[in-house]
Formats: structure tokens, sequence, C-alpha cells
């Protein structure tokens, strides 16, 4: 009961800082970004026997991972430092 | 910096509120005179200012604004009680007495004019008689010489309205769907989730849809379902409607396809709504302390249920958390970023060779092959040596 007071408290002070940008439209990428990355790909395919693609494309989406967490954190602690009484 | 959140939220609320699609009820469009006036010059045009009426079997009042193209004839006012099929039933509302032929006003007047119906005026020579008028929704036909055209509002589309009720925006004959069920965002404690809509598809749509499929796909796990519907209706909205069985304690994407056998592309995805082409729900039920048990000889229990019920969080409070994730990993500024991620995820970049670059095997064997793998080595390890000295240097 406790615990589940605050987490929905912290649930609706979440919500309603997000509100703004839930009121936008979902995003969708062009169909212009996809066609270029397959593109990219039959073009890098031939290298994969020399150089290793798939490890270097591993690598690419664990660092916009990454760099996403770091960001979203930064965020966060910006948001929470906002909230008077808070140093 | 506060003065700065403070303006970036007025600005966004603007944009909100002006982006919203205008009502397209004919009420709305009746405070644009301009687009009244200026538009739909070829054919009848009627605009109901207002509707009164106390329901089935009374009389209604109506308040129309009516012109066009000069008649022969006399204006006059017939609804139908089809709204499909203007050959049904027909009632009439005389204006006689107001027009005459060329009287017919060819623009908007100052004033509207005053229409009263009687209840009971369908008679048989124009069909079944009617007098359940709240049930049908009607439509407005206005005679131009001897034929009778469906009169629109400004934007060309027919109008419908039912007695007794408010005007209505007419029925959606596109292809659409209305009324799903489960809602997106939607919570459920049950695990027999019943997902339920209505569906038109016009007659004018790809041919060939033989059946309506739902698709649920587990969040963050590997369950899928599927249902098909035996068949597919053309120029009908109908309903359907199916049980699934869903574990607890899981989020679901539920999306609807038309199927097309035979066809290049067999599946065609519809959206939900205006915007969206699939939802997520949830399956929880509240933890229960049904097995510990307290009583005289079991106290230890008592005090495990009070701790239970006082610190342990519900599936339902942290499932909010899921949803929330759900929510935003599709919206700016967050959504271009789980996007770009799933592209890169989804794109293989060793796809189709365009080229191939010869090379002898006994080279692959004693280079080409060792020194790929010494890269593979190389890689992780700059980037892990890389990522600890950005950590490292970094400030949270």
């Amino acid at each position: 009961m406790i615990i589940d007071g605050i987490l929905i408290l912290l649930y609706a002070t979440i919500q309603i800082i997000i509100s703004p940008i839930l009121l936008f439209d979902d995003v969708t990428l062009p169909s212009d970004f996809a066609t270029s990355l397959n593109t990219a790909g039959t073009y890098t395919s031939g290298l994969n026997h020399y150089i290793p693609i798939d490890t270097i494309q591993t690598i690419l989406v664990l660092l916009v991972y990454i760099v996403g967490a770091v960001l979203l954190y930064k965020l966060i602690m910006w948001g929470i430092k906002k909230i008077p009484g808070i140093n | 910096m506060k003065k700065l959140a403070k303006l970036i939220f007025i600005v966004l609320l603007v944009f909100f509120v002006t982006s919203k699609n205008a009502n397209a009820t004919v009420i709305n469009q009746q405070t644009d005179s301009s687009s009244e006036v200026t538009t739909n010059t070829n054919s009848p045009t009627l605009v109901i200012g207002s509707f009164v009426s106390e329901g089935s079997g009374y009389d209604a009042d109506l308040q129309v604004y009516t012109w066009g193209p000069a008649t022969s004839g006399v204006a006059i006012i017939l609804s139908t009680n089809n709204a499909t099929n203007p050959g049904g039933a027909i009632c009439r509302w005389d204006l006689n007495t107001v027009y005459s032929g060329s009287d017919y006003p060819t623009a908007k007047t100052s004033e509207p004019i005053l229409v009263h119906a009687t209840a009971g005026t369908c008679d048989g020579s124009y069909g079944s008689g009617i007098t359940e008028f709240s049930t049908y929704y009607w439509k407005i036909l206005v005679p131009t010489g001897n034929t009778y055209h469906v009169a629109t509002n400004a934007d060309n589309s027919s109008m419908y309205f039912r007695l007794g009720y408010d005007l209505i925006t007419p029925p959606d004959t596109t292809t659409h769907i209305e009324s799903f069920t489960p809602t997106n965002g939607s919570i459920t404690a049950s695990t027999a989730v019943t997902v339920a809509f209505d569906y038109y598809i016009a007659s004018s749509y790809i041919p060939g849809i033989e059946s309506i499929r739902i698709k649920l796909k587990q969040i963050g796990g590997i369950g899928t379902q599927q249902f098909d519907t035996t068949s597919a209706v053309y120029g009908t909205l109908t309903n359907v409607s199916h049980s699934f069985t869903l574990p607890t304690d899981t989020v679901w994407e539920v999306s609807v396809y038309f199927v097309r056998p035979g066809y290049l592309i067999e599946e065609t995805q519809i959206q939900l709504s205006p915007g969206f082409f699939s939802y997520r729900f949830s399956v929880e039920t509240d933890p229960t302390n049904d097995n510990i048990e307290c009583s005289i000889t079991e106290v230890a229990g008592c005090f495990q249920k009070v701790f239970i019920f006082l610190f342990q969080p519900s599936d339902f409070a942290l499932s909010k958390f899921t949803l929330l994730y759900e929510q935003i990993r599709t919206k700016p500024p967050f959504g271009y970023g789980f996007a770009i991620v799933e592209e890169l995820t989804n794109t293989d970049l060793m796809g189709t060779e365009v080229y191939t670059l010869e090379t002898f095997t006994a080279l692959d064997d004693i280079i080409f092959t060792p020194m790929r793998a010494g890269l593979v080595w190389l890689l992780w390890i700059v980037f892990a040596f890389g990522l600890f000295k950005s950590f490292r240097n970094m400030h949270l």
C-alpha cells in the first residue's frame, strides 16, 4: 500500500511532466531512411569477408543505446533538480 | 530557465489546440459563412441551422438554409428513412408556401426557413409509413427539375441527422475501423481479453479481402497470437469479436490486417484510429495473499500478510511504468532514438551483395580470416576501453 502509493504518485508526476510530449503524433521515420540503410548494406556486405561489418553494426546499436540512456539519465536528474527544495 | 520552460509549455499548448481538426458537423461549418456561400454552387445546398424535437413520434422543427441553381419546380425538402438507400420510405415536408419555382434562392438567405415536420406524415404513397423517426438516419433531398438531389453541406458531403438528436456527423463510409477495444494503454485484470471492433470496407477499396486478421504480439516477450475471421464484408459496418487467453503480467501489442490470399501483398494493415496502427495493453492481476495462512496458530502468517499489504508493490503499480515506457518510446524526441535503433537492428548490413571481391582460399586461410578475427577482438576492446574512459570522465 505504501510503496504502491509512492509508485503511483511518482507515475502521476512523470505523467504530468511528459503530458505535452504525449500530445504529439507517433514518430515515424521516412521510408528513405530504411532504404538508405538497406542500400548501404548491399555495398558493405561485400566487405564483410575482410572487415567485420556485423560487429560494427552491433557496436553502433550498443553505442546508441548507451548514449541514449546517459542522456535520459541526465534529463531525469535535471528535472529532479528543478523540484523546489532538492539540491 | 523557469520562464523559458513556461514559454515552451504555452507554445506546445497553443500548437496542440490549433492543430486539432475542426469539428466536421454542420453546426461548426455554419459559423464559417464564407465556405457556405462560395462553394458548392452547382448543386443544391442545405444547412440545418437548428433542430428541435421531443423524439420519436413527435413533430420536429427545422430551421434550414437552402439555396442552389434555379429550379423549375417547387422546392421541397424530403427525407428518407435509410441513410444508404435514398429509395427507402420517404417522408415529406413541404416548402410550397415559401418557395415556388424561380423563387428558389440561388444564394444563402439571411434568415433561415422554418420547416415544421409533423410526425406521421409518411403515408403509403411514399413508403411503408414511418412513425419511429428517431431510429433512422435521414437525408435531405432537394429537387432540381424532375430529379432529386441529395443535399450536401458546404464540403459537398452528404448530411445526415436523426430526429430527437443533435446533428451528427455522417457515418463514415470510407474504409476504417471504429469502436476498438481494448483501448490503447488500457490495463485489464482478466486473462480472457476480448478484442472487438467494427470495420467498414468501402466497395471501392482494394478487392479480394477474404478475412480480417487480429494479431497479438507480446512486448518484451516472444508470445504471439492470431485470429482470422471466416469472411470479410464489403459495404457494411461489421462487428468482429474474439476472446484471447493471455498470461498475466504481460504487455501486448494488437494490430488488425485485411487478408487477401493469393495477392502479392497478402496482409494490409489497417489503422485502428487516426494515427495509430496498433494499440498496446497490459494484462495483470493484483497479488493475493491466499497462500499465506493467518490464524491463531499461524500468527507469523498474519504479520507476513500485513507487511505484504503495506510494502509489496502491486503489479498494477509496476505495470504503469511499463505502459509509460511504451507511451514515451513512440513520442518525440525519444521516439526518434528508438525508431533509429529499431531500423539499425532490423536492417541487415550484410544484405544481397552487389559486388564480390575475388580472393584465393589460401589467402583467406592464412591472411584474411585471422585478420578478420583479430579485427573483431580489436573493435570490442577499443569499444570497451572507450566506454570505460568516457564513463570515468563523465559528470552525471
